[in-house]
């Protein structure tokens, strides 16, 4: 990334909510044009930082700087450059896909005919141009997905944020969306992606931060992060016939155990002999064991678990 | 395509964010003809049933029971449409999107701008319409055209300041089930604290000081005088006064509540 105009600064910010710290000091970069997913679980304090880069709250220590901006001081010079799609639908459904796209327009201080050009120009690009006079409640949740995405475009911001863009969203959905983001690589737009899905990160963002209790606890690209936080690290997947837990056993590795099953994450030849073990225990216990490279998933496990 | 140069990056100024805002409501309202309908209609039935039904139990020497409750009707329609007009904002604050209003580049104050804008635009058909009803029961406004204007400019008075309450419990409740709770208990205990159906004259002396704390009183009394008795400038300006003072510090609540909100 070197070279490329730094667009959002966050140096050492810190942010407390009635005595409870936020936000411990969080330092990062997003350069021009990138896609930077901010990765973390509930309450690692994604939403505050969004709040605190927008100028909706304060912080308490530490520097921000949007496009050399502080949003504390210079707030609607901020607001004008950037899009935003929260991850609450900002779409009023009493109003047409076009209406609505017309009062944001506005909003954005878009001149009349501008806007209407720059309106039939994203119901095209999202693909919803048949139906922009159909009201908004009648869409489903990726249609109104795909016109919260126009939204946040529609003046053409330099930083798009997007804050669980594909949070509720089936698979088929969930692609289309993601289509739509990957396609802003090429319009020279910097996004910032939160997300819950390690799989969404890893295919549209070029870097990813993962915080956790406030802090960084990992920076990097997806690639970089897998060798980083992993090292020679394997993953084995194991799925039992129903009834079977390998709780309490005494192996080398404690598993991380869900319904589908039980992860062990550790070095090849520790798995090896879990999986020598497994067979002597339940011999016809075990359905099927998967040996794999970790995968964001299991970086995000280790980072959080650390963090 | 656009160049950066097209495109605003300064406050979208206050005018064409509230116009903005305000159109949305109307479009919403446009969609909703069964509530538009209610809303038209309701206040005249109400002057009719109420007037008509209390004509010969309530008399006066001068004028007709339906005379004195046309200010009443009046008020009260504007006191219901401001008191229930905060609502949406409330919607909004379920539905996030205000988060989003709050998030461009606009002045927040417009968003309550164009609610005060919308519902009191309502409103002042509304009070329109009840008067027109009035008319043809033979209901006459003494004061003429310029008592019509100062009725109008009374009810925009009093709706800015409960318009400003209802806004401010909007963004400080949780759901909108508290909400309407709270306005279906207060609602009716402030009517009647008032002179819409009585004169204050009438009511017991504990009523009567209460009633005087009451900001529709004096809206109530301001339009009352100016259809049946006239014009009369000391009283309209103190009037006006009162209702100014009561919206000065309404509103400053309001503002105070969408910072807290917004900050939160």
């Amino acid at each position: 990334m070197e070279g490329k105009e730094c667009v959002v600064k966050v140096l050492n910010v810190v942010k407390e909510y009635d005595s409870i710290k936020a936000l411990k000091g969080l330092t990062f970069e997003i350069n021009q044009g990138e896609i930077f997913g901010l990765l973390g679980p509930n309450g690692a304090g994604k939403t505050t930082l969004i709040k605190i880069l927008l100028g909706l709250t304060k912080r308490n220590s530490g520097e921000v700087k949007v496009f050399g901006y502080d949003p504390e001081e210079r707030l609607i010079e901020v607001r004008a450059r950037c899009g935003v799609v929260l991850e609450d639908t900002g779409l009023d459904t009493y109003l047409t896909a076009r209406e609505n796209l017309e009062m944001w327009a506005q909003l954005y201080g878009l001149a009349p005919d501008m806007a209407s050009k720059r309106v039939e120009e994203l119901l095209r690009w999202s693909g919803l141009e048949n139906y922009r006079d159909i009201v908004v409640g009648k869409f489903s949740k990726g249609m109104k997905r795909k016109l919260d995405l126009c939204v946040g475009l529609l003046n053409l911001p330099a930083l798009l944020v997007l804050d669980e863009p594909t949070s509720g969203l089936d698979v088929v959905a969930r692609t289309e969306v993601w289509k739509l983001i990957e396609e802003l690589k090429s319009r020279k737009i910097s996004v910032l992606l939160t997300t819950h899905y390690l799989e969404e990160a890893n295919q549209l963002c070029q870097r990813v931060c993962i915080i956790n209790k406030g802090k960084v606890v990992a920076i990097g690209t997806p690639a970089d992060l897998k060798v980083q936080l992993t090292g020679d690290m394997y993953v084995l997947r194991v799925r039992f016939k129903p009834g079977i837990r390998p709780d309490g056993l005494d192996l080398p590795l404690v598993p991380e155990i869900g319904e589908l099953g039980a992860v062990f994450r550790g070095k090849p030849q520790q798995l090896w002999q879990i999986v020598a073990k497994l067979n002597v225990l339940f011999p016809d216990g075990i359905e099927e064991i998967v040996y794999s490279e970790p995968t964001l998933d299991d970086v995000f496990m280790v980072a959080t678990r650390e963090g | 395509m656009f160049k950066d140069n097209d495109i605003n990056r300064n406050v979208t100024p206050f005018f064409k964010s509230t116009i903005a805002l305000t159109k949305r409501w109307y479009k919403r309202m446009k969609r909703e003809p069964a509530d538009i309908a209610a809303s038209v209609i309701q206040p005249a039935v109400w002057l009719l049933l109420f007037g008509s039904a209390f004509n010969r139990v309530i008399t006066f020497p001068s004028y007709s029971y339906i005379a004195f409750m046309t200010s009443g009707v009046v008020v009260m329609t504007t006191f219901n449409g401001a008191l229930y007009g905060g609502v949406e904002i409330l919607f909004d604050r379920e539905s996030k999107l205000i988060y989003r209003l709050i998030s461009s580049p606009i002045q927040p104050s417009s968003i309550i701008a164009s609610r005060i804008l919308f519902v009191l635009a309502i409103t002042s058909i509304q009070s329109l319409i009840v008067l027109a009803v009035a008319s043809a029961v033979n209901v006459r406004i003494s004061s003429g055209v310029l008592g019509l204007v100062l009725i109008l400019l009374l009810g925009l008075m009093l709706g800015v300041g409960i318009l400003s309450i209802s806004m401010a419990l909007a963004f400080s409740m949780k759901d909108h089930g508290t909400f309407f709770s709270l306005l279906s208990f207060i609602s009716l205990p402030i009517i009647f604290v008032s002179s819409a159906f009585a004169p204050l004259t009438s009511m017991p002396v504990w009523l009567q000081s209460a009633s005087k704390l009451n900001p529709l009183t004096y809206a109530i009394d301001g339009v009352r005088n100016l259809i049946l008795q006239g014009f009369d400038e000391l009283q309209i300006l103190s009037i006006f006064l009162i209702l100014f003072l009561f919206d000065i510090i309404t509103f400053s609540i309001v503002i105070y509540t969408m910072r807290r909100e917004v900050e939160s």
